[in-house]
């Protein structure tokens, strides 16, 4: 049994291959090789013997992702793919407004058409007790609005988008 | 002794207050949103009542809501923990009238504490040192003269705030009226009041607080201090007593000031007088804390006090079983605050579900966890999961524990600030000791983790997705026993027939 993948956490990409053979793993990382056996396997809790040293590892699974816990930190690891790149990629539209923070829209201070300057604030969202004013990332004007006070967002949903200013400004 | 204590409260603080129950034979009952339903804090009550739906204005701090439950349950007393109505004199004043005991002081000390302005006067005629400062109150203009005449930087705070909540730094008149804008309104949200009011800021100070108890006979002690002074945005990120500043003489003068900043208002149970340190070992009352803190523990650990005890022991109106002279720290104590939150991105607050959860344990370690394994941490509440504590010898050993804690703490599914808090433990200011309130400010605020993973991840991934499919076996049983009775189908039963 062959595994071949590439992986990425903490924004480095790493090919990771594993090679099962009776009981024991030659896993392959980089030009690195080691020699793995699993002690003792519970859900996603792993004990291992790397080499002679033993480890510890949790593994959590989410869709395409695994969260896991080892050697004193815990990391995101991802499968490598084009898909997985474009996420991490800048915002392509980088002049909107996204939630910071999953929270509730207390207010909306602009409209739509509206001129803006750089960090005029646009829109105050509460999450926690705590108030966050989401700012104008560049100067332009407001193009659409896509929140209204009490909607609840989640991290990431656009909440005003923004436009170039117009030549006639 | 209270027979049945509600807790008004959720988290951490919910657990630990249960937990004190428990140990003394109180019968404990839980109180919980619609967002909290699976939280660990409302399986580890006796009881459980809900109390109404996610947003904490129409459960956690609807008084209506709480007394009902206390009511319904025959509670006979209510602990508010800290933070929701904790500092809140009507919600005390409404627990009295009900006939049950507020664990915490009288209304009428919360009030006069909790209007911060009217507790700056008062410590000022009990010759406890205070912030220049303006109690505000006036049109837009008088804040902007006072503010001038303080100098800026200036703090704009919630006047019957804490926490952080409602209050912002001001460094220049242009910012002023924006800030006061903004800190009536978070101050109107967090505390139902928008008043505010106006201190000096003092940079490169210290926040260090004095751990009060005091009983209804009239005894109030002071358990030393906490130095808290790692802190982002006015929120306490990590606490330690002792304080690696404090020397016997200003221990003995703050301590001194604290009790007599809880005599002057007649305050009973547990309460905790913060002051700003400059320097010069010069100090100044800040506020007082009318509730437990959130950085309890450090405190227990060196004096050996429960303070959790304490406060229901005080509250069914015993006395304090010690004087101020059988009082004394031994060793050192640390507390981390673990956040769900980015720390590499402006420690904002992140939700999801906790996939996996293995707390750090050992000697000298204490974790007060508000949270469980498959939790959803949602965004209605304050985004603390837990406290990690490390207690030893001395100072050095209970860094070295805590680092050690931290490295085991496996919080899976949603971001923490753990590897955050590991390089603020590793910074050479903070193991010097020497930290002020902008410390986390001035060294880590453009803080990121190192890019990369150490190969073991990688390994444990590989293998995790490998085996992902397999059935679990452990290495060297080839297959499961088939001698274990658990296995066993002609009808074995442990201790039966």
């Amino acid at each position: 049994l062959n595994v071949g993948t590439r992986l990425r956490a903490a924004g480095v990409e790493t090919d990771v291959a594993v090679e099962a053979r009776d009981g024991t793993y030659r896993v392959t990382i980089g030009e690195r090789h080691y020699e793995v056996r699993v002690l003792a396997r519970a859900g996603g809790r792993l004990d291992l013997a790397i080499g002679d040293r033993r480890v510890h590892a949790v593994v959590a699974v989410s869709a395409d992702k695994a969260y896991v816990h080892a050697a004193g930190g815990t990391f995101l690891v991802e499968p490598a793919t084009a898909a997985t790149r474009a996420r991490h990629a800048l915002a392509a539209h980088e002049g909107d407004v996204e939630a910071t923070m999953p929270g509730q829209v207390r207010a909306v201070l602009v409209e739509e058409g509206q001129a803006v300057a750089r960090n005029d604030p646009l829109v105050i969202l509460e999450a926690m007790k705590m108030e966050l004013r989401l700012r104008a990332p560049r100067e332009g004007r407001v193009r659409r609005l896509c929140c209204r006070v009490g909607d609840v967002v989640e991290r990431g949903q656009i909440l005003v988008e923004l436009e170039a200013p117009t030549a006639a400004e | 002794m209270l027979r049945k204590v509600l807790i008004a409260n959720r988290g951490e603080i919910a657990v630990r207050i249960a937990r004190a129950c428990r140990e003394l034979g109180i019968a404990s009952v839980a109180v919980y949103s619609d967002a909290d339903r699976e939280a660990l804090h409302a399986s580890l009550a006796d009881e459980a009542v809900r109390i109404g739906p996610a947003p904490a204005r129409e459960s956690y701090l609807k008084i209506e809501a709480l007394l009902a439950a206390a009511r319904a349950t025959g509670a006979d007393a209510v602990h508010p923990g800290y933070g929701f109505l904790s500092e809140n004199a009507e919600f005390a004043a409404a627990v009295a009238e009900s006939g049950r005991v507020f664990i915490g002081p009288s209304a009428a000390a919360i009030r006069a504490m909790g209007q911060k302005t009217e507790a700056r006067a008062r410590m000022q005629a009990a010759h406890v040192p205070v912030v220049p400062g303006y109690p505000g109150g006036g049109d837009a203009r008088a804040y902007a003269d006072h503010a001038r005449a303080l100098g800026y930087p200036v703090l704009v705070k919630a006047a019957s705030g804490g926490g952080g909540k409602g209050m912002r730094i001001v460094r220049g008149e242009e910012e002023l009226s924006e800030a006061l804008e903004s800190a009536r309104r978070e101050a109107e949200g967090a505390f139902g009041s928008s008043r505010v009011y106006l201190e000096k800021y003092l940079e490169a100070a210290r926040h260090i607080e004095i751990q009060v108890l005091a009983d209804s006979q009239g005894h109030t002690v002071h358990l030393f201090e906490r130095e808290c002074s790692v802190q982002r945005r006015h929120q306490k990120v990590i606490e330690e007593s002792p304080s690696p500043f404090v020397d016997p003489d200003l221990r003995a003068r703050m301590g001194e000031a604290a009790v007599a900043a809880a005599r002057a208002v007649g305050y009973t149970n547990a309460g905790t007088v913060e002051f700003l340190v400059d320097r010069q070992r010069s100090f100044y009352f800040l506020e007082m804390n009318t509730r437990l803190q959130v950085e309890h523990p450090v405190t227990e650990c060196v004096t050996g006090v429960d303070l959790v005890q304490a406060q229901l022991r005080i509250a069914a109106g015993e006395p304090l079983p010690f004087a101020q002279r059988d009082l004394s720290q031994r060793g050192h104590a640390i507390e981390c605050r673990v956040y769900a939150e980015d720390p590499a991105a402006g420690h904002l607050p992140v939700s999801g579900r906790i996939l996996a959860l293995e707390e750090p344990w050992g000697p000298g370690v204490r974790v007060d966890s508000g949270v469980q394994e498959g939790q959803v941490v949602g965004h209605h509440y304050d985004p603390m999961l837990s406290k990690l504590i490390a207690w030893s010898e001395d100072r050095d050993a209970a860094i070295r524990r805590m680092d050690a804690a931290l490295r085991r703490y496996a919080v899976l599914g949603l971001t923490t600030n753990i590897p955050f808090l590991r390089d603020v433990l590793a910074h050479d200011r903070f193991r010097r000791g020497e930290v002020n309130t902008q410390f986390l400010e001035e060294e880590l605020s453009t803080w990121s983790p190192p890019p990369g993973a150490p190969d073991e991840v990688f390994i444990a991934a590989a293998l995790s997705k490998l085996l992902g499919a397999q059935p679990e076996r452990v290495a060297g049983e080839g297959a499961p026993d088939s001698h274990s009775p658990w296995r066993a189908s002609d009808g074995f039963r442990p201790g039966g027939g």
